[in-house]
């Protein structure tokens, strides 16, 4: 094998060597870009002698490139396992995701139900409140209807004046009685009779002056029982009240705070959860997409691959006929291998590097 | 629900679509090849829009749109090609076969459910 063929060899072996050793984009660029400065020496030069170094060199390189096949179908098997996991793991991370959705979902819809369960708490005990505050009035109400009750106590005292009359004409009578029955003495046998009169009129006159003080008496008591009744519960009653009202209106209006609070505070958190639960999905959804770039590597490789059996074809026929070796026939075909390979890369998008490529056709066109 | 029927005979591809299409409400169903999809097609079903791989074995995507276009059914059934090849001529010949768009592999999640409302309207 002269220098030149053998640089002519090394040259596309190193191509080849460059696509499974560098990233899938830079490769095509540098390699494609190598087949242009390189291509009219592999045209045209005999790439092998029939020398008896050249049978095991075309050996030599048919098992490195069958070496290399092996490599990338693994790399090919496994990428596409490795995509499948991380679907299955994504899938299994977004079915988390709709749980917490429809946890969520349903926790509104509770939230929802608590809510105007508390619109209405708060409605009644807005109405007990307005009660409470219209109690001091109620309880003044009732105060007056307590003093018109003393009114009508007092009344009733006015039969123990009625009594002090009555006792006083009783004494009355009784001095008219004792007055007639000394006239009746004096009258001899003819006032005997009206003596008789006179001594029943003072002995009716004094148990009416003693009824009438038993009434006086028994009104008196009356009177102070009710009274201090009344004064005592009203007191009681009425300060007891007012207390127990303003207790009950503070806790009202914290209890409505802090309903305002925890309906606040729930809002905020759907709020917060729910969004980051829409980032969590739109990130899922992305994921998913970037998987794509497995199948857009896997093609690569493919094509890859199949140029190189086309490459070890190639050698197989100038192991077959040793004259093929030495014919300019070998160069071109090989040449025409790597033409082949290219032109047909070139018609598929360059995957992760072809956004910035302003003369690309877009990637997404409706007709 | 509308249905879409993914063609693809990359496994990765089926399941990351069929997940992303699932997410956003549609019902999904699959072929593994051209050769299969059409067969579906002729068994009854009935998807509101296709979205196939051009590089298949048996039928290329670009044979599956001719076929699927000569059924009665889906004459002007939405065809999408999703396809690593991007070249002008082979998208002319795509359209030429009655695709409705053209993606080239690979799309944004976000980019594909757009494209997919797009010819679905409604959706």
């Amino acid at each position: 094998m002269d220098a030149e063929s053998q640089a002519a060899a090394r040259v596309l072996w190193n191509k080849l060597k460059a696509r499974f050793t560098q990233p899938f984009h830079a490769a095509a660029e540098a390699l494609h870009s190598r087949f242009h400065r390189q291509a009219p020496t592999l045209e045209t030069a005999p790439l092998l002698d029939a020398g008896s170094g050249c049978q095991a060199v075309i050996e030599h390189a048919q098992k490195i490139t069958q070496s290399f096949d092996g490599s990338l179908r693994l790399v090919i098997q496994e990428t596409e396992q490795s995509a499948v996991d991380i679907i299955t793991q994504v899938r299994g991370l977004d079915q988390t995701a709709t749980h917490l959705i429809d946890y969520l979902t349903k926790a509104d819809q509770e939230t929802l139900d608590l809510q105007t369960q508390i619109e209405q708490s708060t409605e009644i005990i807005g109405h007990i409140s307005q009660f409470l505050q219209n109690l001091p009035v109620k309880i003044e109400t009732e105060r007056q209807a307590s003093t018109e009750l003393i009114d009508r106590i007092n009344a009733i005292m006015k039969l123990g004046e009625m009594a002090d009359t009555i006792s006083t004409i009783s004494r009355q009578t009784n001095m008219v009685a004792i007055n007639a029955a000394i006239q009746a003495a004096h009258a001899g046998k003819h006032g005997k009779g009206f003596a008789v009169v006179a001594d029943e009129v003072r002995r009716l006159a004094g148990q009416s002056g003693e009824t009438a003080g038993h009434i006086i008496h028994a009104v008196e008591n009356i009177h102070s029982t009710v009274r201090a009744y009344l004064d005592d519960r009203m007191h009681r009653d009425f300060s007891q009240d007012m207390q127990e009202a303003t207790h009950v209106i503070e806790s009202v209006h914290k209890l409505q705070a802090s309903y305002e609070d925890m309906k606040q505070y729930y809002k905020t958190l759907m709020t917060v959860v729910k969004e980051y639960n829409m980032n969590m999905a739109s990130a899922i959804v992305e994921t998913l997409g970037n998987i794509q770039y497995q199948d857009v590597v896997r093609q690569r490789l493919e094509r890859v691959l199949a140029a190189q059996t086309r490459y070890c074809e190639v050698l197989q026929t100038a192991l077959d006929d040793p004259a093929r070796a030495s014919s300019p026939d070998l160069g071109q075909d090989l040449a025409q291998v790597l033409t082949d390979y290219l032109e047909e890369d070139s018609r598929h998008g360059q995957g992760m590097g072809d956004d910035g490529d302003d003369d690309a056709p877009p990637k997404i066109e409706l007709f | 629900m509308k249905t879409i029927f993914l063609v693809d005979d990359s496994t990765t591809m089926l399941m990351s679509l069929s997940e992303v299409l699932k997410k956003a409400g549609f019902q999904v169903e699959t072929a593994s090849n051209g050769t299969d999809a059409l067969a579906q097609l002729k068994g009854g079903l009935k998807p509101d829009l296709m979205i196939t791989d051009q590089n298949m074995p048996g039928l290329t995507g670009i044979e599956l749109i001719r076929e699927t276009r000569k059924l009665p059914p889906f004459r002007f059934t939405p065809i999408l090609m999703l396809t690593t090849e991007s070249q002008q001529a082979k998208r002319q010949e795509g359209k030429a076969a009655g695709a409705t768009g053209w993606l080239v592999k690979p799309v944004a999640g976000k980019d594909l459910l757009a494209v997919v409302k797009q010819v679905l309207p409604g959706t």
